[in-house]
């Protein structure tokens, strides 16, 4: 009966909603700067008005918006009131391509929740709140007016690194004006570090002992802006967005780039907050560069070991993204990786209960396809015919004197061949919804009612979950973090005597009965992974053959669900 | 917080009445007193650093005698109170805290030389709404803000809170007669219970409940009232993540934001006193253990005499009854050593019943630490410090008897202890702003090394006693360094333009610069922080 309503409502869909636009095409090759972003994202939005919606988090410490899109089909229960999956990109402003992910996911929902049977089924059981980039000010100063593959990745809130009472005034500086910060290098007589490769000039390699280097490396494009003798050394911001959440967080001694404390800076205060507003938030995806990895916490080794049960909800998940995402590894954040205090993903799961990846987008293997293939001249030349490559130029530097800028930019090495780009951000997508689709999904069955007595029955429920996710993480369920689930029943005309939840095997379950409010259970540990609950009260309604009752599952992860007589179903 | 900033500039006489201040006041009063008479120091700012969740202005008062700098630029001693609602002592007592310097000054020429360069702010209420909530009610242990805080996580906010059920003014204790109870009738005084030592087959015949209902129907009395987080373990570094009285993050609360933005917003304060419930100036706090990245369990090694030295200040100049209580739990002045790096230090004030040889009425003298205060509670106050148990019929528990110690009685000491406490804390303050580190330069020597050629040599000498920084300070980062430069910059001539000085344990040190210039050339030495007044030197070649 239900699947048969489901498939009325997917058949009717197009023509009972509100047509909005068609869904505009995006094309997926290319980078998409603020200006881009806020264009195609309104776009979207006004293909589907009814389940799109633009937000503003808040503001960014430059000013820019924090531009959050909610994407739930309407058909379903209220957004709030449904499992959902928070996906954002962009907290280091040089990790660019997350945000083409982002915006890739909203289109494909888009575009497809017509044509799919399983998209449509799972933008009406689930929100996505998608948030393209959390840090709009360090990812524009990217584009322009100039970056590098590893910078800007801070905030670009103004921080006096050097010391010396300015702030943000000596860094990199796109000296001859081509938009890429890329090397400089001075040419030497002796003491050289590096020399010209013999077949490819554009390349320098490191000389061994013995040899002669021609050449050494004065680091990114810039001066000494600041005359105290240092180049480049007090850039635009200087802090770590992702060291910033709480939880695990550390102060500067001990993680670096932390910030003063937790959630201080305007990004992460609107991140910690609308995920500490949004209980219903189970799943969490942050994509950054670069790797190929799929990463979980914790953040540390003197963590509190993670409960079995949900290591084995992360593993399934990481198996599954092995597979969708050729080349890319599932890992352990802190084992496998660094030990990253204050990030966004252990904040998630160790204060939240949430399940939370981090994803480093593109492989070096990638290139070609093979483990080894990391040559990104080679590759630069021979397929990309040298896009990504600054011919070595001449130039005068007033403290270095003559040397020449060049070398390979800021759009190779993190960024993936833009050719490759729509597949990167297709199988990402392919990996968050199946996390998306692993958001409990609860059903309620009807009742067994059994008369015990005249006017006295035993009433026995389940609530099943077929998803992979549990409605609460064990950790959560171990530390009281949030509300626990409440299975509820009512009777018309009656009251509950006695309740409990049931344990043990099936035909051997027993009762545990509740000393007090048996009509509202507390189920602390929630529904488990592909698991049930079961649950059975007595309750009296004097004169009565049936009881008329009402049954209630409240979740803040898995969602609300409720039966009753008169509905003989679930809705 | 600068843009909502609302500064005075008011003189006032000295000594004005101390007579005038209301012995514990609400809110209103406080920011009454700070609006009107900024200061009771001739110099006096007043700043509003944040506003509570439920929009109470949250005040600052900046104060000092005139001198060289103005107020605003000098090194300065923080003194936050109020952060624990129910700590009405801490807030009395910095309130009280500019006039009783004042007296200290006028007094004290030494005293009044540190005032003249050196500034104390006082934070005296952090938390108003907490205390209106208090105030609004009847007496009962509040600490929290108005933070929304769902105790018994039912999905119900507040709907099972202490209740004042015999109507006396007071919300006491439910003592309820249980046969399995954990609780027996104290061998000191029948009005009190001591725990049941199985061990020697004593047997229980009580347990004690907060006076309240089961207001919601789950079988817990008094569990989910009003409010909050404890604003006092709302600050990051150590304690118990999942605690819920923490709040849900750390810092949470608005109040808890405002306080850590000013601490981080401001450099030139040197040094935080909180007046709250925990102490780390009865003795020394032990040296951390910790090792790599984890988080430090205790001061650094070479901070120690540092603690050691405000210990050793505070026992001649304050000290208070009782021994070291500083869990790490995310109290402020933990958020400002471990955190920032500050000398940070905390005193309840008031923790055990005075000294005296107040007898119980079976004319036994006090063991434990309950039949002291109810031995003081008799003889010195007329019993106002216990309210006596009465018979009360509980709707769900039977037959009970409600009463015990006044809810604020041991965290609070009578109004008239009130101006001597503020007294002793007016000469623990000035003591810790006579440790306060002093940069100046020293012995500024030029020798001449070839024609145009010349070394200057620099001595920064700190004339204070804490170091320039605390070790944890100078790990952290988080106290700018002392920058020491020569101008013109273009006149180095070799190495960098300017030194910088993170900490200087040591009580001088020389730097030496190798400048261009000809006899009789100027040149100047400058030593800048936003952390101590700027100094500079002339030096002639």
């Amino acid at each position: 009966m239900k699947r048969l309503a489901s498939l009325l409502l997917l058949l009717l869909a197009p023509a009972t909603r509100a047509a909005g636009g068609a869904v505009p095409e995006l094309r997926f090759d290319r980078l998409y700067d603020g200006a881009a972003l806020t264009e195609a994202l309104g776009a979207l939005r006004d293909a589907w008005p009814e389940g799109l919606r633009l937000e503003s988090l808040g503001k960014s410490s430059q000013g820019r918006d924090l531009t959050l899109a909610i994407l739930a089909d309407p058909a379903g229960p209220p957004e709030r009131d449904r499992p959902a999956i928070w996906i954002d990109a962009a907290i280091h402003g040089n990790e660019v391509q997350g945000t083409e992910v982002c915006l890739y996911t909203l289109w494909y929902l888009l575009e497809n929740r017509r044509r799919l049977p399983e998209i449509a089924a799972l933008l009406r059981r689930v929100t996505f709140y998608v948030l393209p980039c959390v840090n709009p000010d360090a990812r524009e100063h990217w584009f322009a007016p100039a970056g590098t593959p590893e910078f800007p990745r801070s905030g670009l809130e103004p921080l006096d690194e050097d010391h010396d009472g300015l702030a943000d005034e000596d860094g990199p500086d796109d000296l001859d004006g081509d938009g890429s910060i890329t090397l400089m290098r001075k040419r030497v007589a002796s003491g050289g570090t590096h020399r010209t490769v013999r077949d490819d000039p554009r390349r320098m390699e490191l000389v061994t002992s013995g040899q002669e280097g021609e050449w050494i490396i004065l680091g990114w494009e810039g001066i000494d802006n600041d005359g105290d003798g240092e180049v480049n050394e007090d850039g635009p911001g200087g802090y770590d967005l992702n060291r910033n959440f709480p939880g695990d967080w550390r102060p500067e001694g001990f993680q670096g780039g932390a910030g003063a404390w937790p959630l201080c800076y305007p990004e992460t205060r609107a991140v910690g907050d609308f995920l500490f507003a949004h209980p219903n938030i189970a799943a969490v995806q942050s994509y950054h560069t670069w790797g190929g990895m799929i990463l979980r916490g914790p953040g540390h080794a003197d963590a509190e070991p993670w409960p079995e049960a949900d290591r084995e909800v992360y593993d399934e998940l990481g198996r599954a993204g092995e597979r969708i995402l050729p080349h890319y590894r599932y890992l352990v954040l802190a084992k496998d990786l660094y030990t990253a205090y204050g990030s966004l993903i252990a904040f998630a799961y160790e204060n939240l209960g949430i399940f939370a990846f981090t994803n480093e987008l593109f492989a070096d293997a990638q290139y070609d396809g093979r483990p080894d293939s990391s040559d990104r001249h080679r590759f630069d030349a021979e397929v990309e015919f040298g896009a990504h490559f600054a011919a070595w130029r001449p130039f005068s530097h007033p403290r270095y004197g003559d040397i020449e800028i060049g070398g390979l930019r800021k759009t190779i090495g993190r960024v993936p061949p833009l050719f490759m780009l729509p597949e990167l951000c297709h199988r990402n997508m392919a990996f968050t919804l199946k996390h998306a689709s692993e958001l409990p999904e609860l059903s309620l069955g009807p009742p067994e009612v059994q008369p015990i007595a005249p006017g006295l029955f035993r009433v026995r429920a389940e609530v099943v979950n077929r998803r992979l996710l549990p409605t609460r993480s064990a950790l959560a369920a171990r530390h009281g973090i949030g509300l626990p689930d409440f299975f509820s029943i009512e009777v018309d005309g009656g009251r509950v005597v006695a309740g409990g939840l049931l344990h043990g095997p099936p035909m051997r379950e027993r009762a545990e009965p509740v000393a007090h409010e048996p009509q509202r259970l507390r189920v602390e540990r929630g529904v488990s992974s592909r698991g049930r609950i079961r649950a059975e009260w007595i309750v009296a309604v004097e004169g009565a053959t049936s009881p008329a009752i009402r049954l209630r599952y409240d979740s803040q992860k898995g969602g609300t669900i409720a039966w009753s007589a008169s509905e003989r179903e679930n809705r | 917080m600068g843009k909502l900033a609302v500064a005075l500039l008011i003189l006032l006489p000295l000594l004005s009445d101390p007579g005038a201040d209301p012995a514990y006041p609400g809110p209103g009063e406080v920011e009454a007193v700070l609006r009107a008479t900024p200061g009771d120091l001739p110099l006096g700012r007043l700043a509003e650093i944040g506003r509570s969740r439920q929009d109470r202005p949250i005040l600052a008062l900046l104060s000092g005698l005139p001198g060289p700098l103005p107020i605003e630029g000098r090194p300065r001693l923080l003194v936050v109170a109020g952060l624990a609602a129910d700590h009405r002592v801490g807030t009395a007592t910095a309130l009280a805290l500019p006039k009783a310097l004042a007296r200290l000054a006028a007094a004290d020429s030494a005293v009044a030389e540190l005032l003249s360069r050196c500034a104390v702010e006082i934070v005296p209420l952090v938390n108003p709404d907490g205390l209106a909530a208090l105030l609004a009610g009847p007496e009962r242990e509040f600490r929290g803000n108005l933070g929304p805080r769902d105790d018994d996580r039912d999905g119900r906010l507040d709907e099972d809170p202490p209740r004042d059920l015999d109507g006396d003014g007071f919300v006491t204790w439910m003592r309820v007669p249980d046969p399995a109870g954990p609780l027996r009738i104290s061998p000191e005084d029948p009005r009190l219970l001591v725990p049941a030592d199985g061990s020697r087959f004593e047997r229980g015949s009580f347990h004690l409940l907060p006076e309240g209902l089961d207001s919601d129907g789950d079988g817990e009395v008094a569990e989910d009232g009003p409010g909050g987080v404890d604003l006092d373990r709302n600050f990051p570094c150590g304690g118990d993540r999942y605690d819920p009285r923490r709040g849900p993050a750390q810092p949470s609360e608005p109040e808890s934001r405002a306080l850590a933005g000013h601490l981080v917003g401001n450099p030139l304060i040197a040094a935080v006193l909180v007046y709250g419930r925990h102490d780390n100036l009865s003795g020394v706090p032990p040296a951390n253990r910790a090792q790599g990245r984890a988080m430090p369990d205790g001061p650094f090694p070479d901070d120690v005499p540092l603690f050691s030295e405000a210990a050793r200040r505070f026992a001649d100049t304050a000290a208070t009854p009782g021994a070291l209580a500083d869990p790490p739990a995310g109290a402020f002045h933990h958020f400002a050593y471990f955190c920032r790096g500050l000398p940070a230090f905390a005193t309840p004030l008031f923790r055990e019943p005075p000294a005296g040889d107040h007898l119980l009425p079976s004319g036994a003298k006090p063991a434990s630490a309950d039949a002291r205060w109810l031995a003081w509670s008799d003889a010195a106050l007329d019993g106002a410090g216990f309210r006596s148990l009465a018979p009360f019929d509980h709707p769900t528990l039977g037959p009970v008897e409600i009463g015990g110690f006044a809810p604020l009685f041991r965290l609070n000491p009578p109004p008239d202890a009130l101006p001597a406490l503020a007294d002793a804390q007016a000469r623990f303050v000035t003591a810790l702003l006579g440790l306060l580190p002093r940069p100046s330069l020293r012995a500024v020597e030029v020798r001449e090394l070839a024609p145009g050629a010349h070394e200057v040599r620099v001595t920064l000498v700190n004339e204070g006693a804490f170091p320039l920084a605390t070790a944890m300070g100078e790990r952290q980062r988080t106290l700018a360094p002392l920058r020491l430069s020569v101008e013109p910059a273009a006149a180095v001539l070799a190495g960098p333009t300017q030194a910088l000085v993170w900490r200087l344990p040591e009580s001088a040190r020389t730097f030496r610069f190798t400048v261009a210039g000809m006899p009789g050339d100027r040149l100047r030495v400058l030593l800048a922080s936003p952390r101590f007044p700027p100094l500079e030197a002339e030096v002639i070649l």
